[in-house]
């Protein structure tokens, strides 16, 4: 355990050194894909664009390596019910810390944080717990100056937990390994970002 | 400008769009209809919170919410119309000691102001009834209930304007039954036909069909000409119930013949509510002997409630007091089912189930044609003089409304 913290905060300063030492806000948009769940399964018609392509808003501070991101997703009413047990839009808000790194015109990131959920007028209603556990997240991209788009993967868990369980799962035994691959591509929410670096 | 300056003022900009409007305007822009319903509507709205102890046969459910306006009578019979319904997948809850629960939270906007009921019903997902939006038999169902301001005792009546605001706050709780699903339809013994020579006051007696149920409480009205000739009650009132349910009603203030509508909605123990409306007639000039005629049948408004679509192919069979007379297939049409008896012969002196010269007209409808019937009606066959013309063998029209078909417990 101590080695592998020693080598961890050796890589960080490794990093840290050979990274031009600026820091930078980022302001952005994304749409996320969802997989809604069709409220009548012998409809006509499917759920609506709003239900599987989420709109996103993003706002970012990197300093060196380091990493803090939030990203407030808008919620059909649909998914919000399914989280909280009202039928009303909302966020969902990823609040996050990491790293970011820059190779030329590649960026890519990792976060870990946690997770708030925003029932639209919540302050009339009781019984929202805004708490809505962890998240991970990834992404891979290309800056063209001041903008730049990039890909990323989400992914939620309902506890740290949880998602310290997932991930130690690929240390563990073959089934156990599978077990976390199989929780991480099922839950695995693609978003396409655009943003913009200041 | 150069680019620096730019970027800032977009930046500036940006946050200032965010920090002014506020998380609820940012939504409002993605779904307008939140935002007219919350705030520039100012409507009246209604949520209920809806929670359900499912049982062990009951696969991924949704919770349904109908709001029923009662005070419309339109030029159709019906004293009831349904104002909006919304089915949500329900949000699942687990107690301390591991059962799970069900709980929604329904809202509806901008109701217009007037009198309703609010039902709650589990709508299945798998099954004959599977999605179609209304509360089936095998669906347990409750009504709504709220508590109007310094009341403790809460009401299933529900008003728009009221003394509360515009806003009702309603909670419904269901508990699914277990095994076979109950038979709600219920029994009614009393006379339906009258001639307006011989008006009387009636007794009706209503029953369950499951003897595991009892009646919680029954509600009547009777529509029909008035004495200036247009449309409306004549008669209401609700009674006790028990095993049993008996209301009377005095035709002998009627004056004018034609046909009446009877409204029945009764409350069975368990909470379910059934209704069911009878066409009542009353006649100036009944056939006093025996006559031959053929009865068209018009069903209508077959998708709303038998879910059965325009161009679908449906197997139908009909009889007179029990006794089946004829069966066929035919072609969903204009959203409608139509098709013609054999000859039959009306005899007013015969006795019948109802003590009255009645024939009872029973049909009963296999929409999905697995071989077994889903539905059945019946309507009692008062044939007057009018009904029929000329010398030979005639045609007496009949409307049936698809609502008034109940689940066939007898397949």
């Amino acid at each position: 355990m101590r080695k592998s913290v020693l080598i961890t905060a050796l890589l960080v300063l490794g990093l840290v050194a050979a990274t031009p030492v600026f820091a930078e806000i980022e302001l952005g948009i994304s749409g996320t894909l969802s997989q809604p769940k069709d409220n009548d399964q012998n409809a006509e018609f499917g759920p609506e664009l709003s239900e599987w392509l989420i709109p996103g808003f993003h706002v970012g501070y990197s300093w060196a390596i380091f990493y803090a991101s939030w990203d407030a997703m808008v919620l059909p009413p649909d998914i919000i019910n399914d989280f909280t047990g009202f039928h009303r839009p909302g966020f969902l808000n990823l609040i996050g810390a990491g790293i970011r790194l820059r190779f030329g015109p590649v960026v890519t990131y990792a976060t870990v944080g946690t997770n708030n959920i925003y029932v639209y007028r919540q302050s009339e209603l009781g019984g929202v717990d805004p708490e809505l556990g962890a998240n991970v997240r990834a992404g891979l991209g290309l800056t063209f100056g001041f903008w730049g788009v990039n890909l990323s993967g989400t992914m939620l868990f309902s506890s740290f937990e949880r998602l310290a369980r997932t991930f130690q799962g690929f240390a563990g035994t073959p089934a156990e390994q599978q077990a976390a691959w199989d929780t991480i591509s099922d839950g695995l929410k693609p978003a396409l970002n655009l943003t913009l670096y200041f | 400008m150069n680019m620096k300056k730019t970027k800032l003022l977009g930046f500036i900009a940006i946050l200032v769009v965010l920090t002014l409007s506020g998380c609820d305007a940012i939504l409002e822009t993605f779904y307008p209809d939140f935002g007219e319903n919350f705030g520039g509507g100012g409507g009246n709205n209604i949520r209920v919170f809806v929670e359900v102890i499912p049982g062990n046969d009951t696969v991924d459910p949704q919770i349904g919410v109908m709001v029923v306006r009662e005070d419309l009578v339109e030029d159709n019979q019906q004293t009831d119309e349904i104002h909006e319904v919304q089915t949500v997948w329900p949000f699942w809850n687990w107690d301390e000691d591991g059962n799970l629960f069900l709980t929604a939270n329904v809202e509806f906007f901008n109701i217009p102001d007037g009198e309703y009921h609010v039902v709650a019903w589990l709508e299945r997902t798998t099954g004959d009834n599977a999605y179609n939006g209304f509360p089936d038999f095998d669906e347990p169902q409750r009504d709504a209930q709220w508590y109007p301001p310094g009341e403790t005792d809460p009401t299933n009546f529900f008003e728009f304007p009221n003394e509360g605001g515009n806003f009702i706050e309603a909670e419904a709780f269901l508990e699914v039954f277990e095994g076979a699903a109950a038979d709600h339809n219920f029994n009614m013994t009393g006379e339906l036909i009258l001639n307006i020579g011989a008006l009387h006051t009636v007794d009706y007696v209503v029953s369950p069909v499951d003897t595991n149920l009892t009646i919680a409480e029954l509600w009547f009205s009777l529509w029909g000409p008035t004495s200036d000739g247009s449309w409306g009650e004549v008669a209401f009132g609700d009674v006790p119930g028990g095993d049993t349910a008996s209301f009377s009603i005095d035709y002998s203030n009627q004056t004018q013949e034609g046909y009446y509508w009877l409204d029945v909605s009764v409350q069975f123990s368990d909470g379910w509510s059934e209704y069911r409306g009878s066409e009542i007639r009353i006649l100036s000039n009944e056939a006093t002997a025996s006559l031959d005629y053929y009865a068209n049948v018009v069903i209508y408004d077959v998708l709303w409630w038998l879910d059965i679509s325009e161009g679908e192919t449906v197997d139908y069979k009909w009889g007179i007091n029990s006794n089946e007379r004829g069966r066929g297939e035919l072609t969903v049409v204009n959203d409608e089912i139509v098709f013609s008896t054999t000859l039959l012969d009306y005899n007013p002196t015969a006795v019948t189930r109802y003590t009255d010269g009645v024939d009872m007209l029973g049909i009963k409808i296999d929409g999905d044609r697995d071989g077994e019937w889903d539905y059945y009606t019946e309507k009692p066959l008062g044939v007057s003089t009018g009904d029929l013309w000329g010398t030979g063998n005639d045609t007496v029209s009949l409307w049936f409304w698809s609502g008034d078909f109940r689940h066939s417990f007898r397949p």
